[in-house]
């Protein structure tokens, strides 16, 4: 099988590469090129006609794009990218897709803010950060080109916090004693998030519920905010659950 | 006597039925209209229209075109929409546009989506605003649905009252090839926009299907004609709004 990774050089795209690798012939792509690429082209997701020609003859693409604070570049990258990616999967009739983002491109303040055992089959209500709007405009279009053609089947990942087997969250220079206290409900280690995103490649499309599919990847974690269900059930995905040592002093 | 004069912005001034829409407003001396529009159609908008032209990029022009407005309505379409990048384009200056009416303390927000997005519904289904759309993958389809949804996280997360009208094209005789096509006549559109205009409802969400064609059995009018016979000053509006969709309690 071959796979197109979009946005291959972020935090998330060299742990999936390093999984799936053995087992299938992957194409990375992103702006600018880092060591581990094995079989890498540089891409500007925002282009379509690049999109279209860097997606032929692939078995599935997996979009791990993103960009989350400039308005400009986050319409770019979350919005367009992602409707480029579904043209090229109309276009060459690619049958699975697989789209990430965090998890407020379904549970926005209006869910967060009030609820618990949150699941991963509400309507969207990202709220209006530029982030959670723009990517949850591109899970809209993933959802209106599954529905207008019939052999697009799309599941969405959502993650939010991921953290490192020394319990180091991405993008943060905060020390263990600093994060113990402040445990996002919604967290994995990013091991178990490629592990996850490997599953939904690896899933008869015909034993998916819908051809849009959407799962929150998170550990089990005793905050019962987000449920992590569907994605244990339909995935067969089992968390390490590493994080234990930092919402409990029982090690 | 003491007249409350209620600023209005107006975008995409240089479409024929916003214009349409401007000449009319215009002649009501209650109402303080202002036209915009995308910069790069300077050159070819009606002449008789005084247009603010911006590229609603900036927040800080956005914020000085806006300021001081009371109701803002806008388009979930342009002729400005050509392809993939102008789609981004205009999401992103609805989002920007919204941002700012949000900051400037807009308290109304009509916003003009399209009943294309139940095109993919078969025709012999009545369709009110209860059910969810179903948009094809065409660029205008899509901008309609995406714009709509940007529109509605606004109404979610702010205290602004809004309108989402959905209308069919505009009834132009000879664009009319059978009796069953659903259209809207400027009459009837000039009507339910002075309604919308001047009424509150009571949900600061709302969603009306507009058209012309009584022939039409595809989308529901009953709610628009609710609307129409609302006045907010005498009335319930939580009656009104909540038992037409419902039907009425045995």
């Amino acid at each position: 099988m071959k796979v197109l990774i979009l946005g291959a050089n972020g935090m998330l795209g060299p742990w999936v590469s390093k999984l799936l690798k053995k087992d299938y012939e992957i194409i990375e792509t992103d702006l600018a090129k880092i060591d581990s690429n094995i079989n890498f082209y540089k891409i500007d997701i925002s282009n379509l006609n690049e999109v279209l020609k860097i997606s032929q003859n692939v078995d599935a693409i997996i979009n791990l794009s993103v960009y989350r604070n400039n308005r400009d570049l986050a319409f770019n990258v979350n919005t367009l990218g992602t409707y480029n990616m579904m043209r090229a999967a109309e276009e060459h009739k690619i049958p699975r897709i697989i789209n990430t983002g965090p998890h407020f491109v379904l549970a926005g303040p209006s869910f967060e803010t009030y609820d618990f055992n949150i699941n991963s089959d509400i309507p969207n209500q990202p709220g209006v950060n530029i982030y959670a709007l723009t990517k949850s405009l591109g899970n809209e279009i993933c959802k209106i080109f599954a529905d207008n053609n019939d052999f697009i089947y799309v599941q969405t990942l959502l993650f939010y916090h991921l953290y490192s087997k020394e319990l180091i969250l991405g993008g943060s220079d905060k020390k263990f004693d600093k994060l113990r206290e402040s445990l996002n409900p919604f967290s994995v280690t990013w091991e178990d998030a490629a592990v996850a995103i490997k599953l939904a490649l690896e899933i008869e499309l015909e034993k998916l519920d819908s051809r849009a599919e959407t799962y929150f990847i998170s550990e089990d974690l005793p905050h019962r905010k987000f449920m992590n269900s569907k994605a244990k059930n339909k995935l067969g995905w089992i968390p390490s659950n590493k994080l234990k040592p930092l919402w409990s002093y029982d090690e | 006597m003491i007249v409350n004069i209620m600023n209005i912005l107006i975008t995409t001034a240089s479409e024929i039925s916003s214009e349409k829409l401007i000449l009319f407003l215009i002649k009501n001396k209650k109402y303080n209209i202002k036209c915009t529009e995308l910069s790069v159609f300077k050159e070819s908008y009606n002449k008789d229209l005084d247009v603010v032209f911006n590229n609603l990029q900036d927040s800080k022009n956005i914020n000085l075109l806006i300021d001081k407005s009371d109701t803002l309505i806008h388009f979930a379409k342009s002729k400005f929409i050509t392809d993939n990048n102008s789609l981004n384009i205009y999401l992103r200056n609805t989002y920007n546009l919204l941002f700012s009416a949000i900051q400037k303390g807009v308290k109304k927000i009509i916003f003009i989506s399209d009943l294309d997005i139940f095109n993919q519904y078969p025709d012999n289904y009545i369709i009110n605003e209860n059910w969810q759309p179903k948009p094809s993958t065409k660029i205008l389809d899509l901008s309609s649905y995406l714009s709509e949804f940007i529109v509605k996280e606004y109404a979610r997360s702010f205290p602004v009252k809004v309108i989402n009208l959905r209308i069919p094209k505009f009834f132009e005789q000879e664009n009319l090839n059978n009796k069953d096509e659903i259209y809207i006549t400027f009459d009837d559109y000039f009507k339910i926009i002075s309604h919308a205009i001047e009424q509150n409802t009571y949900r600061d969400y709302e969603v009306i299907h507009a058209h012309s064609n009584v022939s039409n059995l595809k989308f529901s009018l009953n709610k628009m004609n609710k609307f129409l016979s609302l006045d907010s000053e005498k009335v319930n509006l939580h009656e009104i709004f909540e038992e037409p969709i419902y039907g009425e309690e045995k």
